[in-house]
C-alpha cells in the first residue's frame, strides 16, 4: 500500500506540468474546432494595377470626364471596395452594395455625358 | 477498507495539489489562461498571455498551435503566417487548418489550397474535412481560367516588398507567385520569381527548398548559381559548393567578391 502511495505521489509531482500542458492542448483543440471558419469568404484574385486610379465616379461626373473613364473609375472603385470588404471579413452583402453603388455612379456618369452631348451637339 | 479510503483521499489531495502546482508554475498558468481567454473570444487577452509564454525558457515547442490561431482571430494575418511558417513543431492538423485559413485571408490561395488538400489526405474530423473541401473548391473555381499576368505581378511585388525585412513572409508570397505563374498561359517574369524566391528561402534558413527548386531550373543564371552555392554551403555540401563558387569567382560577375569570401570559409 505504501509503495502504491509513493508511486502516486511521485507521478503527481513529476507529471503535473505535463498534465497542465495536456489539458491546455486538449482545451485549445476543442476551441479551435469550435471556432474554425468553416465557410470560405468570397474569393477575388488580386492583381497589380498598371497605374493607380484614385478618381471616383462621382468626382469624374463633376469634372465632366468622359463616360468610359468614369465607368472605369467606378469599376476600379468597386473592385477596391469589394477587396476591402473581403479583407475585413465583412459580409458579402456589403461588397455587393459597394459594387451596386459604384455601378449606379457609373450609370449616372454615362447619363450625364449623354445629356451633355445632347445639349452641346458637335459642330459639323 | 480503511486503507482503501486512505488511498482515495490521498489521490484526491494529490489531484488538487497537482492542479494548484500547475496553476502556480508560471508558464503553464499563462498557457491555461490564454486558452480560457481564447475559448471566451477574448483574443487580445489570450495574446498577452501567449507573449509571456513565448518569452519563457520552458515555452511549449508547439507554441504555434496557440499563438497562430490567436493572431488569426485578431486578423493579424501577416504575424500569424510568420508564426506558422517559423514553427518547427511536428505537423498538427488543427494548426495546419488555421495556417490554411491564414493563407486564404492573405490571398495566398494556391498555398492555402495545397494546405487544405494535404489535410484532407491526412484525415480530419468530418466538419473540418468538409470545410477544407470547400476551401479547395473555392480556389479551384477561381483558377478555372489561366491567371492574369497582373495577378503574378501582385504576388511578386508583395514578395519583393517584404524581402529585406521579412524573408519568411516574402518567401510565402514569392512561392505563391511561382505557383500562379506555373498556371499562366505563358511564362511571365519566371526568372525574377525564382531568383527572388531562392534568395528569400536562403535568407530564412531553408537551403533544402532552394536546392529542390533549382534542381529543375535550367539554365542556371549567375544569380541562381550564387543562391544554389549559398544553399549548398548552408547544407555543408562543400564539394558541390566549391565548384560553383569557383565558377562565380572566375566569371568576375556581380557576386565575385562574396563568392571568394565564402570560398575562403570552406574546409580544405
Amino acid at each position: 500500500m505504501r509503495r502504491t502511495l509513493c508511486l502516486a505521489a511521485l507521478l503527481g509531482l513529476f507529471g503535473s506540468t505535463a498534465w497542465a500542458d495536456d489539458r491546455a492542448h486538449a482545451d485549445m483543440a476543442a476551441a479551435l474546432v469550435a471556432q474554425a471558419d468553416l465557410l470560405p469568404t468570397p474569393l477575388v484574385l488580386p492583381s497589380l494595377a498598371a497605374a493607380p486610379r484614385h478618381a471616383a465616379a462621382a468626382s469624374a461626373v463633376k469634372r465632366g470626364t468622359g463616360p468610359r473613364a468614369a465607368a472605369d473609375a467606378a469599376r476600379a472603385e468597386a473592385n477596391q471596395a469589394s477587396q476591402r470588404v473581403q479583407g475585413q471579413a465583412a459580409s458579402q452583402a456589403l461588397a455587393h452594395q459597394a459594387q451596386a453603388a459604384a455601378a449606379t455612379a457609373a450609370g449616372q456618369a454615362q447619363a450625364q455625358a449623354a445629356k451633355e452631348r445632347a445639349n452641346h451637339p458637335r459642330p459639323r | 477498507m480503511i486503507a482503501v479510503r486512505f488511498l482515495c483521499a490521498a489521490i484526491l489531495v494529490l489531484g488538487v495539489c497537482t492542479e494548484a502546482r500547475a496553476e502556480d508554475s508560471s508558464t503553464p498558468r499563462h498557457l491555461l489562461r490564454s486558452v480560457r481567454a481564447f475559448k471566451d473570444g477574448r483574443y487580445d487577452e489570450a495574446l498577452v498571455e501567449l507573449r509571456l509564454v513565448a518569452r519563457a525558457p520552458d515555452a511549449p515547442p508547439d507554441l504555434a498551435f496557440y499563438l497562430g490561431p490567436t493572431l488569426y482571430k485578431l486578423k493579424r494575418y501577416d504575424e500569424a503566417l510568420a508564426v506558422f511558417a517559423a514553427s518547427r513543431a511536428a505537423p498538427d492538423a488543427l494548426t495546419d487548418f488555421y495556417r490554411g485559413e491564414t493563407c486564404y485571408q492573405l490571398k495566398l490561395y494556391r498555398t492555402a489550397r495545397a494546405v487544405f488538400a494535404a489535410l484532407r489526405t491526412r484525415g480530419l474530423g468530418p466538419a473540418l474535412d468538409e470545410a477544407a473541401g470547400r476551401y479547395v473548391d473555392a480556389v479551384d473555381a477561381a483558377y478555372k481560367r489561366a491567371p492574369a499576368t497582373a495577378s503574378i505581378d501582385y504576388y511578386l511585388a508583395q514578395g519583393l516588398e517584404r524581402a529585406r525585412r521579412e524573408p519568411v513572409l516574402a518567401s510565402e508570397y514569392l512561392d505563391e507567385a511561382r505557383q500562379v505563374e506555373a498556371l499562366a498561359a505563358t511564362r511571365h517574369r519566371h526568372g525574377e520569381i525564382v531568383t527572388a524566391l531562392a534568395a528569400a528561402w536562403n535568407a530564412s534558413g531553408r537551403p533544402q527548398a532552394v536546392v529542390d527548386l533549382l534542381a529543375v531550373e535550367r539554365p542556371l543564371t549567375p544569380e541562381l548559381t550564387w543562391e544554389l552555392a549559398r544553399a549548398l554551403v548552408a547544407q555543408g555540401d562543400a564539394t558541390r559548393a566549391r565548384a560553383l563558387l569557383e565558377d562565380i569567382v572566375k566569371a568576375h560577375g556581380a557576386h565575385g567578391n562574396a563568392a571568394a569570401a565564402l570560398l575562403a570559409t570552406l574546409p580544405p
